[in-house]
């Protein structure tokens, strides 16, 4: 009974200090909304010889990536060794064909963008996608721990997360070279290595990538920052992807598919 | 190396091996003591050490934490095994056609398409909880390493179904504590995945209720009730034992899809097959 009395005791001085240590910093936790890598200000239809082109209001989906505080200087495109700006343009001119995602790869990083929703715990910080080649999370260790020695190679990387003041920043290497940074046949190699930072500005939340990748690209790239909104819509499983659906695609409607 | 592992895996599943060693819930094809010893489905040596004893932990506010560390097992390789002794499925003669076809075809298992395996299917897999994450929360979360490393969302802030759902592998979660228990109340699924490497089937019309209790440390019983009237004459409750991993075990990336030299993907057939259905 004693044992159990002191035990109570224990967690009743444990509770607001674990509530303290939660609030060291901001708290990213909640849902965010989706926020797919560059989606399209309009849909071009071709049907019958006809091409129709729908405009799409992307102001409800991405907020504006301007003059957002705390952002730094990027680029809207990655800068590539000249020894691999032919296989860049190859890519690019045959997206359709060649692009991973269109025939079920993962989107890796930084590719599939902020997280749709953030679970922060005191020593790890949990991200979870929705994406139809399969809904994936990423566990990013916040404790202090080194980033693991004898993990395999990964579309998502081995992440460790740390606090720089107000913003938590990622850093996660150990990829796999089969995934591409961005559309337009940004490929890496396998030592690409990506570094986020995530941050509030008032409710939203601002999430900027830089990419490292000394094997292709002449620099680092820092990517736009996206500012993303908070959500109240849950998490909603992705319907599956499966391979024969690369063969169907007619045009970039899927980019608006969810 | 490939060729061996495939050939492990072929041996390890082997049907008249898979009565031997088999811990119900903690296996489901790849954790069974086989001729060439404990391996698991890459062929693997298994050495674990006995799953701890003594009270399970608690979070601050009493709650039974099971989010601090990897479990494996807790769902059927073999849903009927799952069932008090001398009891069997109370399948519709519908769906006792179906599995019967489907052990015809095993090769159809949406498992070895690198499809998810649904609910309550976990095995031979390490998979976790993510609970603790406010001193009250308002979601859970299970992990899957694999097969596509994806998660199941479950709602604890007391919501109920909605009315209209569509179909999906995980459904839709709402769970609450009955003092130590967990208590999962899923609909909404698809009928796509099958409850385990038999075959055994379910509609759309699917209720499950997974009532997870630690009963120490080291293991975790998932009692789970299976209701669906377009395929089950009546309710059934299978249970399984999920194993606590080694402590530092983490879970990896896992896409089927990606290393599949198991399934169709790799060329190979169930070892369950039929000669002529062997892939030319």
């Amino acid at each position: 009974m004693l044992k159990r009395y002191v035990s109570s005791f224990a967690w009743a001085m444990l509770v607001p200090a674990v509530v303290l240590a939660q609030q060291a910093h901001p708290d990213l936790s909640g849902a965010w909304s989706y926020a797919i890598d560059r989606a399209p200000a309009a849909l071009k239809k071709t049907v019958n010889g006809v091409v129709t082109i729908q405009k799409i209001d992307q102001s409800a989906r991405h907020g504006d990536a301007t003059a957002v505080p705390g952002a730094r200087p990027s680029t809207p495109a990655p800068s590539y060794k000249p020894e691999h700006q032919a296989k860049v343009k190859h890519l690019f001119d045959n997206e359709s064909k060649l692009d991973p995602v269109f025939y079920c790869g993962k989107p890796g990083v930084p590719r599939i963008g902020p997280p749709r929703k953030i679970v922060q715990l005191p020593a790890e910080t949990i991200f979870f996608y929705e994406d139809i080649s399969g809904d994936p999370y990423r566990i990013v260790p916040t404790d202090g721990r080194p980033h693991r020695v004898n993990a395999n190679p990964s579309h998502y990387g081995d992440s460790v997360g740390r606090w720089e003041g107000q913003v938590f920043v990622v850093d996660a290497r150990n990829f796999v070279d089969d995934t591409w940074i961005g559309e337009d046949g940004y490929f890496h190699s396998a030592e690409l290595r990506v570094t986020e930072r995530l941050w509030k500005v008032g409710d939203n939340m601002v999430w900027q990538a830089t990419v490292e990748d000394p094997v292709v690209l002449a620099a680092p790239w820092v990517m736009p920052p996206r500012l993303v909104r908070p959500s109240t819509e849950s998490l909603e499983e992705s319907p599956k992807c499966v391979e024969t659906d690369g063969a169907k695609l007619l045009n970039d409607d899927h980019h608006l598919q969810r | 190396m490939r060729t061996l592992l495939v050939i492990v895996f072929a041996v390890v599943c082997a049907d008249p091996l898979f009565a031997q060693g088999r811990v119900s819930g903690e296996g489901g094809g790849g954790e069974d003591r086989g001729v060439l010893g404990p391996v698991n489905a890459l062929g693997q040596d298994i050495r674990r050490p006995a799953p701890p004893t003594g009270p399970p932990p608690r979070l601050p506010d009493g709650t039974i934490d099971l989010g601090d560390g990897l479990w494996i097992g807790g769902g059927p390789g073999d849903m009927e095994s799952g069932l008090p002794k001398g009891e069997s499925l109370p399948l519709l003669p519908w769906a006792k056609a179906l599995m019967e076809e489907r052990a015809k075809r095993p090769n159809d298992d949406p498992y070895y398409w690198c499809l998810p395996m649904g609910v309550p299917r976990v095995t031979p897999y390490p998979w976790r909880f993510v609970q603790n994450y406010t001193i009250k929360p308002t979601h859970m979360f299970i992990l899957h390493e694999a097969i596509i490393h994806t998660y199941r969302q479950i709602f604890m802030d007391g919501r109920t179904h909605p009315a209209e759902l569509d179909p999906s592998w995980f459904g839709h979660s709402i769970g609450a504590w009955e003092k130590d228990t967990l208590v999962v109340d899923t609909v909404g699924y698809n009928d796509k995945f099958w409850f385990d490497r038999k075959g055994t089937p379910h509609t759309t019309q699917l209720h499950t209720i997974e009532r997870w209790t630690r009963i120490n440390r080291g293991t975790l019983v998932n009692a789970i009730t299976i209701d669906d009237p377009g395929a089950y004459s009546r309710p059934f409750t299978a249970t399984f034992n999920a194993r606590l991993a080694p402590p530092g075990d983490e879970l990896m990336e896992n896409f089927c899809q990606e290393n599949n030299q198991f399934g169709i993907a790799g060329g190979h057939t169930h070892p369950f097959a039929r000669p002529d259905q062997e892939k030319k």
